[in-house]
């Protein structure tokens, strides 16, 4: 029996060790290595775009972003990957800022603009992305803790984070060690760090310097089948973020309602952003996601009787969107982002 | 009783709906309740198993125990559960009787028998699944050659994910100490149906064999009965799988498949393993493993399709012009995989599973060596996706 555990015991730490220094040294997440995002900050800071970037942590990245910001600007856009379009082109006046992250929840609209607070950002404008996710209480987010310290500082709750135990785990992961394969790969191929770009469109997405993006050449030249084709994939499993979507979260308004409050507070003037989903996907939502549409209507009344500003909406046709201003089910594309923003679609 | 729950929990719907749609189909409108079950996992399994240990004792072939904790650690032996081997209780019941003591070879062959099982499910069975529902799922979307490329994935993920659980479950027993009886001996690799049906799911082929087939007369008598008694044993084995139409035509089918060597009286032509000592097949066995291999290919259709209608509509396009195009998903890595495990199969196919020959191997350092590649290629391979092992639902 001893001998059988001793060499059971032998080979599974052989096989963690590996395990462990792959995730380690791969790192295809750069949980362990935090120069990725420094590197990428560092580039726009030197006025440069930035692109070959892949699977970096958009939370530390946006962190250092905002650190290395000398100037505050004049608008700040606060979102999730729905937002992420909205570049400085489409102001005239005022130097804008994009903060967005993916997936992101009420939790990472907080701690971003805390972030932005620390560092002493004063935008007069801030444009808060809001997604049907954002009010979902079982949507699954859980990104946003590698920026919590500042979710907590803002709402005052003392720091649970559990996100040290959740990255070291990491280290004995199956999965991520499939992914940090791939990038020890690149790293020893020498194609694994930022680059520096002078161009807004390149093969891979790529950041402009003022923290907006640009999607990488083969998605924003996709075709009509393609499209078609994602939004199909995406119809046939829940729609993201929208697992058990079944009330809108009290203590999520509450956190939102707060996050508002302190905006005002500070002189700054808020504008909500909905951005919409492919005509196919709203049909579902309207069928199928009745809540989505309670959200929305519930949002325009607090607008209202706040006096904030909403752009967009999340159905498409209210936007003047058709089916060919989308790159899948939920992210339209340059153009309908522009529409949006210069047609002015509030209400 | 005990088929009394089964009938209760898994067909009580089937009938309902049935009775209903052929009451509808001759005017009569008969107003039924289906009922919202939730099916008992594994209740198939020890139903089954429980059921051999009654029909045993009754034909004396057994005693009824008196060890009640024996009985119950029979009935709910872990390993086994939820998706067999199915156990005769004259097998497993006496070794709960007897002293455990650790056996190092047993223990070290279970390790290797868990490795390899976990290779066939995470590897091959799970990897073969993305493909094989994204085909299956949108049938309609795809090309003659695509859809017979979605039947073999879902051939390998039958087998891989199956016979994986199997030999994760015979694996862990061994490092108890208990021996549990094969249930897949590479039936891919099977000359005619009948010896396919000697290797695939032996402990529940075996089990109608015994407890329903020689009842009913076997293989003796006219050839009426022969007829009769493959086709209900090949049925009932299909409806033991589920309650829907595409597992009595999958049973049918086999049933057809398996007649003309019955009546021929060449259904036990092949009983030893192919090309036994060499290392590769003649010609002929080559193209009787093809033939085989292509009609359960094509049985395993309707195993899997939704219902009875989508089984054929995706049968007809496989055997329609779209055939001689190129595939719309052609996953290299998993057609990759595939060859490589047919090849470990083949070459480890006289053996109790594709690996056991590996603890022959003399040098410890080479032999820890391949153990280690076998678990990176399971880590580096697998699909992690908590895919739920297919048979969890008999």
């Amino acid at each position: 029996m001893k001998k059988f555990l001793r060499r059971t015991i032998f080979l599974a730490f052989m096989i963690l060790i590996t395990l462990a220094s792959v995730n380690y040294v791969g790192d295809s997440a750069k949980l362990f290595n935090h120069k990725y995002e420094k590197q990428m900050a560092n580039i726009l800071k030197s006025g440069s775009y930035v692109t070959n970037i892949s699977n970096f942590d958009e939370r530390l990245f946006r962190k250092d972003f905002i650190e290395s910001c000398d100037v505050s600007p004049n608008i700040v856009v606060i979102g999730s990957s729905r937002t992420l379009l909205i570049n400085q082109s489409h102001f005239t006046i005022g130097a804008l800022m994009n903060n967005s992250v993916s997936g992101a929840s009420i939790e990472d609209l907080i701690a971003i603009y805390q972030l932005g607070k620390v560092n002493r950002l004063h935008p007069s404008k801030i444009i808060l992305g809001i997604d049907p996710w954002t009010f979902n209480i079982n949507n699954g987010m859980t990104r946003w803790q590698s920026i919590d310290s500042y979710y907590y500082q803002f709402t005052g709750i003392k720091n649970a984070s559990s996100v040290t135990i959740e990255k070291y785990k990491q280290l004995i992961s199956f999965s991520y060690f499939q992914s940090s394969i791939d990038e020890m790969q690149k790293k020893m191929k020498g194609n694994d760090m930022p680059l520096a770009s002078n161009n807004r469109f390149n093969e891979t997405r790529t950041i402009l310097n003022d923290g907006s993006l640009v999607y990488g050449n083969s998605y924003r030249e996709s075709s009509k089948e393609t499209v078609n084709s994602r939004v199909e994939l995406s119809l046939n499993k829940k729609l993201y973020g929208l697992e058990d979507f079944d009330l809108i979260s009290e203590s999520i308004w509450a956190n939102f309602d707060m996050l508002l409050k302190d905006m005002q507070n500070e002189g700054i003037e808020v504008e909500l952003f909905l951005s919409p989903y492919h005509p196919k996907v709203y049909r579902v939502m309207e069928k199928d996601y009745s809540l989505v549409i309670d959200l929305e209507k519930r949002l325009m009344e607090y607008s209202k009787a706040k006096s904030i500003k909403v752009t967009g909406s999340f159905n498409p046709k209210l936007v003047g969107l058709t089916q060919d201003e989308f790159y899948d089910a939920m992210h339209c594309n340059e153009i309908g982002i522009e529409s949006i923003l210069t047609n002015v679609v509030t209400k | 009783m005990n088929l009394g729950f089964l009938g209760f929990f898994k067909y009580f719907n089937f009938f309902i709906d049935n009775f209903t749609t052929a009451f509808s189909f001759f005017g009569s409108e008969f107003q039924t309740n289906s009922l919202d079950i939730v099916l008992p996992v594994g209740i198939s399994f020890y139903t089954f198993q429980t059921l051999s240990y009654t029909i045993d004792v009754y034909k004396r072939k057994l005693k009824p125990t008196n060890d009640f904790i024996a009985f119950s650690a029979f009935v709910s032996f872990f390993p086994q559960l939820v998706a067999g081997p199915i156990e005769r209780a004259t097998h497993l019941l006496p070794q709960f009787y007897e002293k455990r003591k650790f056996e190092y070879n047993k223990a070290v062959d279970g390790l290797q028998q868990i490795l390899w099982g976990l290779f066939k499910k995470i590897v091959i069975a799970d990897n073969c699944a993305e493909y094989a529902n994204q085909i299956f799922n949108n049938s309609g979307d795809y090309s003659g050659s695509t859809l017979l490329l979605g039947a073999l994935f879902f051939t390998f993920q039958i087998y891989g994910d199956f016979s994986g659980y199997s030999d994760i479950a015979i694996g862990t027993s061994r490092l108890f100490g208990f021996d549990l009886m094969r249930n897949f001996n590479f039936p891919y690799f099977s000359r005619d149906m009948g010896e396919f049906w000697r290797r695939w799911h032996i402990s529940l082929s075996t089990w109608f064999r015994d407890y329903l087939y020689i009842p009913l007369g076997g293989s003796r008598g006219g050839t009426w009965m022969k007829v009769r008694n493959t086709f209900i044993i090949f049925i009932v084995s299909g409806f033991w799988h589920g309650a829907n139409w595409t597992f009595i035509i999958w049973g049918a089918l086999n049933a057809i498949y398996f007649l003309p060597l019955l009546l021929t009286k060449n259904n036990r032509a092949n009983l030893d393993s192919v090309a036994q000592g060499k290392y590769l097949p003649n010609v002929k066995e080559f193209f009787q493993m093809f033939l085989t291999f292509g009609l359960t290919v094509l049985a395993w259709v309707f195993f899997r399709a939704d219902n009875v209608t989508h089984a054929i509509t995706y049968l007809a396009e496989i055997f329609s012009s779209s055939f001689f195009t190129e595939p719309e998903i052609l996953p290299n890595t998993v057609l990759f995989l595939i060859i490589v495990f047919v090849l470990i199969e083949w070459f480890g196919r006289e053996g109790q599973y594709a690996i056991e020959k590996l603890t022959q191997v003399k040098s410890k350092g080479l032999r820890y060596l391949l153990y280690y590649f076998i678990a990176m290629a399971v880590i580096f391979f697998g699909n992690f996706n908590e895919n739920e092992f297919i048979y969890f639902q008999f």
